[in-house]
């Protein structure tokens, strides 16, 4: 296993792809689970999701995370890449008028009525974590994994008060910058 | 987003941060100001703040709602991935002219297996895929081969798009592996017969792949090659060759480079199809280059490039890039090989995938391929002959029911009322006639393996055909037609002369169907001779399946009618050779029917001889037309066995010279034909009938040798094939065989096992197929020599109990056979073995009773004048055996007068079995028939002699 930095992520690239297939399936295959046993309208809480993630992945493979925080940090990662995946092939299968069959209610809506256009936010995710990569972390984790304000600066090994006060200028450059586009 | 929103740098942010913060702990009224402030000589870090203030205070809830969380989102994460059945496509991984493939996995909670999935197209038909896909996944998904990558399952998408689910095999295409791993011309073509065994499986289990080409080969990283999409292309076109005029809208569907003429012209495709790419492929594979160039051109361009041009040898075109080496190895026999699997007609290529790679492996170690160059002459003709290539018999009958039943269709064009009754009916047909056509034909059918494909194609046939029998009123082609088509079918379900599903009520059913559908298109005036033929070949049937079913005088009357019928057909055409064919097998069947030794037969030896030298005379005749038509010639074999059997059954030793001439006959076409499986049970039926004599003559040392041959021979067969009821029978026979021959060679502990062995497999038979007479009939033979071998090994109890449920089985086949003059033969044998039994074991009174029962019908057996020497030999025993029986007494009595008299009762029941052994003529049936006799009567000699 490679090391970890201070924010949790994995530096060592090839490791990460590595594990990102494994973790990849396993989120969605208990959002599968999730979904199948629960009343249609519940909303997934996606700390229980990566909480049992993890439990079932330490469990079953020979995968030898670090610790609960490192998986949580890929987690994440992974959550949004899957998320923004799809809303790519979305976009693209829109711009090719192709996009003839959408499930449900498959937009992300936010205050104000505008959809929340998740490629552009993983750009602007992209471009904040250049020059400010903790900041990127705690959206990750606060807004792609759900993790609390206390449950992030466990992860990210940083205090609350950091947390709280990165998540509210990060919210905001972000809030910017989908604006100003 | 713009540049403007990004800070200048790490440090401009750290304050852009500070500022921001610090702002937001004054009241909303007074930030501003206090920003103001704060960036005073800073006009750019002031905006940078201000802005984000502005946009801190639109985001109470931006982003604080989990991405996942958000509506929706649940069908967002699931859809994050398309998902197909229960299958979620990861990625995709290939792309092509019927649509897309995806890596995949399945979603049951379980890190499960990858796979691919196929997803077919849009715009293509959809319905007709899936109805064919329903119709050929059994077969596909029994496709179990390591070269093979399975077909794991197939459905619908929730908007309806077809798709098939194929293991998912990780590796580069097998050029592409050569190419990077610079593969040495041997380890090539080690490689590619690898694919070739692969491909030679599928085709005996009735799948052609129609799509053979590099990239549907991957090479793993461990060097194993798999095969992708087999009989996918068949379930997404296969009418491609139904007519001429779709042939170019399925060029592209095929991939042009790789496609045989036969594909672009339309016409049907067969194994030889995949012979054609395979060679394209291995062409590739050596020379790095494709047969031909067709990128850029029109269709039509296409078809008369592949149909018309002769490629350069693969020598030649790897000249153009590959090294000197190369180019040695591939003239001469790699050439000539190659360039024969692409022959322009199918039927001048290799005959079967494995006969190419057979070719393959004499160019690896330098022996001379089979392979033959084209001729100038050949090639002067090629041309003119080319459409009249020789389709095989079963493929020309479906071809005229399919142009039958266009006609008829075409017709009801007319009559709108009628067209869609007709149109379902060809759709009918023409299901069943794909099946006949493509997956029955006759290189398939004699392979090993094939039986449960074709099993599945009788149940696909018979639908068809049912549903059509209730619609042909009136319409007497299409009754000629199906009648044919019913005489496959029964061929198929049980006719004993071939690989069969060992159902033969369900044959009989067949051919009794098929007659009557004949006879209502024919009377005694017919002269219509096509007609005729047919109505023989029906009767035939009948006949065989009659012989099977143990109604041996039914079999006669049908086999004779059958022989009037034919005998018709030839005298208003005597040029067909396939009546002629028909006739020779005629007389050959009934030769076996009347008096065939071994075979359960009517008794008449006079006719069976006759009729065996007319087939052998027939056949001969033939023979100086068609010197090397196999047919005729391990039909010749057959006759002459059978009838050098009969001859030496009748103590005719020169019946010798027959059995050799024909063995010499089999031996020579099993070695043309390796892989034959029929062929092999040919031959092997031939050596049982040479072991005979030989055991006859009391060389049980010899026969054993031929023995254990057999069963080796028969053991790799039923493994090869392990659903053939027939190879499975003569495994079981074998084994009792081979128990005989221990007897007689001393050793009947031994016999024990084997013979419990045939048991065994006799009683599997049994239950797969409980009306057949014959399997009965083993059933009762295996019985009591189980209880002979017992017997001989002093057990004397266990083998009384097997006499006993022998008796039961045989006297019910002697019930429903009252005229088989085999069955009182058997239980003189049966009653006198367990008489023989109770003598040892001191139960005299009940080894009386068997005598007595025995006694009666072994003297009405050989009264007859055409007594076989088994029944003389079987009565000769018995005489023996109640003398040993009153030798016994003798020894129970105490009273010397009745001593006596116990004395002089064995003495002349001892004098009447030598009688009986006298009338026995020949050497050998004395020895065969009467094991041991000389030491009984020694035996008696002292007793007496001391009484």
């Amino acid at each position: 296993m490679s090391t970890v930095q201070t924010g949790g992520s994995i530096t060592d690239k090839a490791t990460l792809d590595a594990l990102l297939p494994v973790v990849y399936e396993e989120l969605h295959a208990l959002a599968q689970r999730f979904l199948r046993t629960e009343r249609p309208d519940h909303t997934l809480q996606p700390t229980a999701l990566v909480n049992e993630a993890y439990l079932r992945l330490s469990a079953q493979r020979s995968v030898n995370w670090v610790n609960r925080a490192q998986f949580f940090g890929v987690a994440a990662q992974m959550m949004r890449r899957i998320l923004v995946t799809h809303a790519e092939s979305r976009n693209a299968a829109k711009r090719e008028g192709l996009a003839t069959r959408v499930t449900l209610d498959d937009s992300i809506s936010w205050a104000g009525g505008r959809e929340l256009d998740l490629v552009e936010l993983d750009e602007a995710l992209t471009s904040l974590a250049a020059f400010d990569p903790r900041q990127a972390r705690v959206v990750e984790q606060r807004f792609f994994a759900g993790l609390s304000i206390d449950e992030t600066a466990e992860v990210l090994d940083i205090s609350p008060a950091t947390v709280k006060r990165e998540w509210t200028v990060a919210k905001a450059w972000l809030r910017r910058a989908l604006t100003h586009d | 987003m713009t540049n403007s929103a990004l800070p200048d740098s790490a440090n401009d942010w750290e304050r852009i941060k500070d500022t921001f913060h610090a702002a937001l702990e004054h009241p909303a009224n007074s930030r501003l100001a206090f920003v103001n402030e704060a960036c005073g000589d800073a006009p750019r870090l002031r905006a940078q703040v201000e802005s984000l203030l502005a946009a801190h205070d639109e985001s109470t809830d931006f982003l604080e709602t989990p991405a996942v969380a958000l509506p929706g989102a649940s069908q967002f994460l699931l859809d994050a991935t398309q998902r197909v059945g229960p299958y979620r496509l990861l990625k995709e991984i290939g792309r092509g002219g019927m649509g897309t493939v995806h890596l995949a996995t399945r979603d049951d909670g379980q890190f499960a297996q990858r796979v691919a999935v196929k997803l077919v197209k849009r715009g293509m038909d959809t319905d007709a895929i899936l109805a064919r896909f329903r119709h050929e996944r059994q077969i596909l998904a029994a496709l179990e081969h390591p070269n093979i990558a399975r077909l794991l399952d197939g459905g619908t998408t929730e908007d309806g798009v077809p798709y098939f689910v194929m293991e998912y095999v990780q590796g580069r295409s097998i050029r592409d592996y050569c190419e990077t791993r610079a593969l040495s011309v041997a380890d090539r073509i080690a490689l590619f017969r690898t694919v070739c065994a692969a491909v030679q499986y599928a085709h005996q289990n009735l799948i052609v792949h129609r799509d053979i080409k590099s990239s549907n080969i991957i090479v793993t990283d461990d060097g194993v090659p798999k095969l992708l999409d087999f009989g996918i292309a068949k379930l997404l076109h296969p009418t491609q060759y139904e007519d001429a005029s779709v042939a170019t809208d399925t060029i592209n569907a095929m991939t042009p480079e790789y496609a045989s003429p036969e594909q672009l012209r339309g016409e049907p495709v067969t194994t030889a199809t995949d012979v054609y790419s395979l060679g394209v492929l291995l062409y590739e594979l050596l020379t790095g280059q494709r047969p031909f160039a067709t990128s850029g051109l029109t269709p039509h361009d296409v078809m008369r490039t592949v149909c018309e041009t002769d490629p350069l040898p693969p020598s030649a075109s790897a000249g153009v890039v590959a090294s000197a080496e190369l180019q040695r190895a591939l003239r001469g026999d790699l050439d000539t090989v190659v360039l024969m699997a692409m022959r322009k007609e199918p039927s001048r290529r290799y005959s079967s995938v494995e006969r190419f790679s057979d070719d393959l492996g004499r160019c690896l170690t330098n022996r001379p391929v089979t392979a033959q160059r084209d001729t100038w002459r050949y090639r002067a003709t090629k041309f003119a002959t080319r459409n009249r290539t020789g389709l095989i018999v079963c493929a020309l009958l479906l071809t005229s029911l399919i142009g039958g039943l266009t006609a008829t269709v075409w017709q009801a064009h007319i009559a709108q009322v009628e067209r869609g009754r007709a149109e379902r009916r060809f759709a009918e047909v023409r299901s069943l006639a794909f099946s006949f056509l493509f997956d029955v034909h006759d290189a398939i059918l004699n392979l090993p393996g094939s039986t449960p494909a074709r099993a599945l194609l009788v149940q696909q046939g018979l639908q068809s055909l049912d549903g059509l029998m209730r619609e042909a009123d009136g319409d007497t082609l299409l009754e000629r037609e199906l009648a044919v088509a019913y005489q496959r079918l029964g061929l198929v379900q049980g006719n004993s002369y071939n690989s069969n599903l060992g159902d033969s009520k369900a044959a009989l059913a067949s051919y009794q169907t098929s007659v009557q559908l004949l006879a209502r298109v024919t009377d005694s005036t017919s002269k219509n001779a096509g007609a005729l033929n047919s109505l023989a070949a029906a009767y035939k049937g009948l006949g065989d399946m009659l012989i099977v079913t143990g109604d041996l005088s039914g079999a006669v009357r049908n086999l004779k009618l059958s022989l009037a019928v034919q005998r018709r057909a030839i005298a208003l055409n005597d040029t067909n050779m396939e009546y002629r064919r028909a006739l020779a097998n005629l007389y050959f069947v009934l030769g076996d029917t009347y008096g065939g030794a071994g075979l359960p037969n009517v008794g008449d030896t006079k006719d069976a001889l006759e009729s065996y030298h007319l087939a052998i005379a027939e056949r001969e005749r033939m023979l100086t037309q068609l010197p090397k038509d196999l047919e005729i010639r391990s039909g010749l074999a057959n006759s002459r066995l059978n009838l050098g059997a009969l001859m030496l059954s009748l103590d005719d030793s020169t019946g010798a010279e027959h059995l050799q001439q024909g063995l010499a006959i089999l031996e020579q076409i099993v070695v043309e034909f390796p892989n034959d499986a029929n062929r092999r049970s040919n031959l092997l039926s031939g050596y049982l009938r040479l072991r005979r004599p030989l055991a006859d003559a009391g060389h049980f040392t010899a026969a054993l040798t031929i023995d254990q041959k057999v069963l080796t021979m028969l053991k790799q067969m039923v493994a090869a094939d392990t659903k053939n009821s027939l190879f499975l029978r003569n495994l079981g026979v074998t084994y009792n065989t081979l128990g005989f021959d221990m007897i007689g060679a001393g050793q009947p502990l031994k016999a024990v096992n084997e013979h419990r062995t045939a048991l065994a497999i006799v009683e599997r038979l049994r239950a797969a197929d409980p009306v057949s007479a014959e399997i009965k009939q083993d059933f009762a033979y295996t019985l009591s020599a189980l209880a002979d071998a017992l017997r001989e090994s002093h057990q004397y109890m266990a083998a009384i109990a097997e006499y006993s449920r022998s008796l039961s089985v045989k006297l019910e086949l002697q019930k429903s056979e009252p005229e088989n003059p085999r069955h009182p033969v058997d239980l003189v044998l049966i009653y006198s073995g367990r008489g023989a039994a109770r003598v040892e074991s001191d139960d005299l009174s009940g080894a009386q009773h068997d005598f007595d029962l025995a006694l009666p019908l072994a003297e009405l057996a050989v009264a007859k004048p055409d007594a076989t020497s088994k029944a003389r030999s079987a009565v000769a025993l018995l005489y023996s055996r109640v003398g040993r029986l009153h030798e016994h007494q003798v020894r129970a009595e105490s009273n010397r007068v009745a001593r006596s008299a116990d004395c002089l009762e064995a003495h002349v029941w001892f004098d009447k079995s030598l009688a009986a052994w006298g009338t026995l003529s020949t050497r050998h049936e004395l020895a065969g028939a009467n094991r041991g006799q000389p030491a009984i009567v020694r035996e008696l000699e002292t007793h007496c002699s001391g009484g």
